[in-house]
């Protein structure tokens, strides 16, 4: 039989479609192999957290087509509108190709223009201007904002890099302003970080509640497992609760829009709801939860001269608590009864019972997803602890179908940012910098003599804006994010800091953003499939990828440039001579020989990278040093979860990951773990055990006592909205590779300024009419929409921040969680006018 | 670049508007239905000339009153040229 390439291809589209619903058509099923002289090859996506595979389409030294992987289990062949086109991120028509230094006059100038230099010019003055802080200020001048998209080996050789070699903990992750609530949440109440579950129980669950997580949108590949389950389970009851209506509220059963900040309280009242109606898992609660008073009244993360941060009783102490009976917590959330919260929150009372009632009937089994809307939040942490109260009041955790589940935004924040611990307070696998034990464990696998570690945090993200304002931080590195543009209080706390003529700021980026722009050197970086690497998913899924093509130009992998960089260093240059003599051997070496060439990360020697199908692959960083780079930064790194003092990090081996479509940690002898802490699913759980929660020392998980407290900032007469900021489905935070692809760009242009229709009509606006949205800290204009995809309340307006034209983050507050540090981007106070 | 843009759009709908998702899909140009399953999922080739066109029906569809959920499975995209060549199948 003929058939029209046509219809060739349409029958692949239908039949491929009906493999992923899980209906057969007649056709066999087509897969990738069927374009000729395409080479196929498996990578996560390069965009959120959810981390679905997709198959890479190469030819000619170009990646000619994706499309999600059939074998993947986290997407079974579906992809999102962004994953479809996800082959056209790296041929953005302004790649940066070459390094390029603001110079007047040949030489470098802080208000010159942009030029390009070779990377050895680039590298010169780099070291220089490192090497000139650390000389005037010492470690705590130098800093480095990395990123939740780095792969485990970059955000891994930036910690050695700055922890270890430079000496310094202001290495930070972009991370901070994604889910560092919910690490926070998860430290606080279970010790270790990450969830216990995973995706499996979207199958398994009769109930989901998004808390503040615009799924439909944001992670569209997950909702449709979630759709799909409402749809083919009789039972399954879907509640939504946000501070708008948004497409999730099309498949919810209980809808819930709420008052901004008083989730809080309806968290508090389910707890009391349970109590109350005698649900309490008394042998759960009895076997393995303490419970605990926190610290009330902690103010806002804002600089310590704010009249907020002097009102607050327990500013700078946050993060304290103690211990409390389940008594005086049954008092404690008494308060939270059904009249009040209903009133404070505007749900009504019949949502708000048949909300508590999902968590509170133990015939039922509920999923919890949240995202930004609690983790952006000046209370993020609370949240997360209230939330953990409820799974763990019922014991409906760490089971199938049962669970808390945070969702992540970035591919690797899991991964990198997380586990590999590129934060200011973090070692890896949830080792810290403060304890001396951590310290000297690190210090012995990296072979570095006792104290290299600094003890002291650094400073957190949104403190390294501001200490560069104030001159403290002098030299900066910038690495895979566009922090400029998704800071909060750009003009008052971040340019600021960039333009500072006291400091040098580089950014390696492959485009130029709006940080790259801001910056005095900028480094062209080789992207995704331009390189090896491995992401780490929301569901502690460890996944590999090959080199699929060669970058463009000069750019090169953030990983070549961490480690080039470090042979620019005499150890003499930055350690003082106490540390090194004691040990004799370092001296003279560079931060290169001392952490790269230990013997450990290059102890892999060069080789082929062959598929199973015998395709041979590119290693461009292999080629660079000589050995297999990635590999032997990684099998180092999986020591500190083989022989760390905290158990739960395992991780398999290197070359399995190539083999697989990922594993999730722990890994015990090959094998991954789906449900952490209960005994059957857990290998670590304790013989006679049914549950324990090995990241605290007795094995008991903490459920606190937090109250509703208020916003940073709260509309008045003057600013009397609120302003919520977040993201679309077409494009990808702030836009930097979505906004490149002509179809993802022409199909959502410009950001919009969703609005009530009544509250345009207050303001003589009116549905595609310009608006000025203007907040104590800034302006800017957008066009106003008061139909479609999001629906505010009165009362609340939402603007995307991906617009790289129309910067929300100029109207942003930098107010933060105090424990988390986490900024607040859901809240601040907005008044809109005609423009 | 006009061609051949193909995608396998797999749609899950609320069961009790099916009838007329499905009526507001046949009648959008370059949209097929190729299965329609009880509790509600639809698999469906749409075929444009463009991708922009591709992207824009797409959107339409999630914006369906009833659409509960669109995932692309597949897609193909080639110029004009290769489009009408005769495969052995």
């Amino acid at each position: 039989m003929k058939l029209s390439r046509r219809e060739f291809v349409k029958a692949n589209a239908a039949t491929a479609t009906a493999a992923a619903a899980g209906v057969n058509l007649i056709a066999p099923i087509a897969t990738a192999g069927n374009s000729e002289d395409i080479r196929w090859d498996k990578a996560p996506c390069r965009f959120c957290g959810t981390g679905c595979s997709v198959l890479v389409g190469t030819k000619n030294g170009r990646i000619v087509a994706t499309q999600g992987d059939p074998d993947a289990p986290v997407n079974r062949g579906l992809n999102c509108i962004k994953g479809y086109f996800l082959s056209k991120i790296q041929y953005g028509e302004d790649r940066l190709t070459t390094p390029l230094l603001r110079m007047t006059n040949g030489k470098y100038d802080k208000n010159g223009e942009f030029t390009p230099v070779s990377w050895d010019a680039a590298f010169d003055i780099m070291a220089d201007k490192w090497k000139a802080a650390l000389k005037d200020k010492g470690p705590t001048s130098i800093g480095m904002f990395g990123s939740g998209q780095w792969t485990v080996w970059e955000g891994y050789a930036a910690s050695k890099l700055y922890k270890a070699g430079f000496r310094t903990n202001n290495l930070e992750p972009n991370a901070r302003h994604c889910m560092a609530s919910a690490v926070a949440g998860f430290i606080r109440t279970f010790g270790a970080d990450e969830p216990m579950g995973v995706y499996d129980d979207l199958e398994h669950a009769d109930a989901f509640v998004l808390w503040g997580s615009n799924m439909a949108e944001m992670h569209p590949i997950l909702w449709s497992r979630l759709t799909d389950r409402r749809l083919t389970h009789d039972k399954c009851k879907v509640a939504v609760l946000s501070t708008f209506k948004n497409r999730n509220f099309d498949l919810a059963d209980i809808p819930m829009v709420f008052k901004p900040q008083t989730d809080l309280a309806i968290l508090n009242y389910i707890a009391n709801h349970i109590i109350q109606s005698g649900k309490v898992n008394q042998d759960f609660v009895s076997k393995n939860v303490n419970f605990r008073r926190g610290n009330t009244d902690i103010g806002y993360g804002l600089r310590p001269d704010d009249p907020r941060e002097k009102k607050a009783a327990n500013s700078g102490k946050g993060g304290g608590s103690k211990p409390m009976t389940f008594d005086e917590f049954s008092k404690f959330v008494a308060d939270y009864d059904l009249d009040s919260v209903s009133e404070l929150s505007g749900v009504p009372k019949k949502s708000l019972q048949a909300l508590a009632e999902l968590y509170a009937d133990p015939s039922i089994k509920v999923v919890s997803y949240w995202t930004m809307g609690f983790n952006q939040h000046s209370r993020g942490t609370w949240c997360n602890n209230l939330v953990y109260n409820i799974h763990l009041l019922t014991g409906k955790i760490s089971e199938p179908g049962n669970g808390p589940f945070s969702l992540t935004g970035q591919p690797s924040a899991c991964g990198t940012a997380r586990e590999v611990g590129t934060f200011a307070h973090r070692l890896p696998v949830d080792l810290v910098v403060k304890k001396e034990p951590h310290r000297d464990f690190s210090e012995k696998i990296w072979k570095l003599p006792k104290g290299t570690i600094p003890g002291k945090p650094g400073f957190h993200a949104v403190l390294q804006n501001r200490k560069l304002k104030d001159g403290k931080i002098n030299a900066y590195w910038v690495m895979c994010n566009n922090n400029v543009q998704a800071a909060p209080n750009m003009n008052d706390e971040t340019l600021p800091g960039y333009r500072n003529p006291a400091n040098f700021i580089v950014v390696s980026d492959p485009y130029p953003t709006v940080t790259a722009m801001a910056a005095d050197l900028i480094l062209p970086t080789a992207m995704w499939a331009e390189k090896e690497g491995a992401y780490g998913n929301a569901e502690r899924r460890t996944q590999f990828w090959r080199q699929q093509v060669k970058p463009p130009g000069e750019a090169r992998s953030d990983l070549w440039q961490l480690v080039e960089f470090s042979k620019r260093f005499k150890v003499e240059e930055v350690w003082p001579a106490e540390l090194i003599a004691q040990k004799a051997e370092y001296k003279g070496k560079t931060l290169y020989d001392i952490l790269f060439a230990n013997g450990q990360v290059d102890r892999f020697p060069k080789q082929a990278v062959i598929d199973a199908d015998g395709n041979v692959y590119d290693n461009d960083e292999m080629e660079a040093f000589g050995y297999y780079l990635q590999k032997g930064l990684y099998e180092e790194y999986r020591i500190f979860g083989l022989k760390g003092p905290k158990k739960g990090h395992e991780l398999g081996e290197f070359d399995a990951y190539h083999a697989s479509r990922g594993l999730r940690w722990p890994v015990i002898d090959g094998k991954e773990t789906l449900w952490r802490y209960r005994t059957g699913y857990d290998p670590l759980v304790a013989a006679g055990k049914e549950v324990e929660f090995y990241g605290k020392p007795d094995g008991k998980a903490a459920a606190f006592a937090l109250p509703y407290e208020p916003a940073a900032e709260e509309p008045d007469a003057e600013y009397d909205l609120w302003l919520c900021t977040g993201r679309v489905l077409e494009h990808w935070h702030s836009g930097s590779m979505t906004q490149r692809v002509p179809e993802l760009y022409r199909a959502y242009p410009d950001a919009l300024v969703f609005m009530h229709p009544d509250d345009a009509k207050k303001r003589g606006l009116r549905r595609g009419m310009t608006a000025t949205l203007t907040t104590r800290r800034g302006e800017i204009t957008m066009q106003v929409e008061t139909r479609g995809r999001n629906r505010p309340p009165q009362g609340l307006i939402f603007a995307p921040w991906f617009d790289a034209r129309r910067l929300v983050n100029k109207l942003t507050l930098d107010a933060t969680c105090p424990i988390s540090k986490e900024t607040d981007y859901k809240k601040c106070a907005v008044k809109v006018t005609r423009a | 670049m006009p061609g051949l843009h193909v995608s396998g759009v797999l749609i899950n709908a609320d069961p009790e508007c099916l009838n007329s998702v499905q009526a507001q899909l046949e009648s959008t140009p370059g949209v097929e239905i190729h299965t329609v399953t009880p509790e509600g999922r639809l698999v469906t080739v749409i075929e444009q000339s463009t991708d922009d066109e591709l992207v824009n029906t797409f959107t339409n569809i999630q914006n369906t009153a009833g659409v509960l959920s669109a995932s692309l499975v597949y897609h193909y995209s080639e110029n004009e040229n290769a489009a009408e060549q005769e495969t052995a199948s």
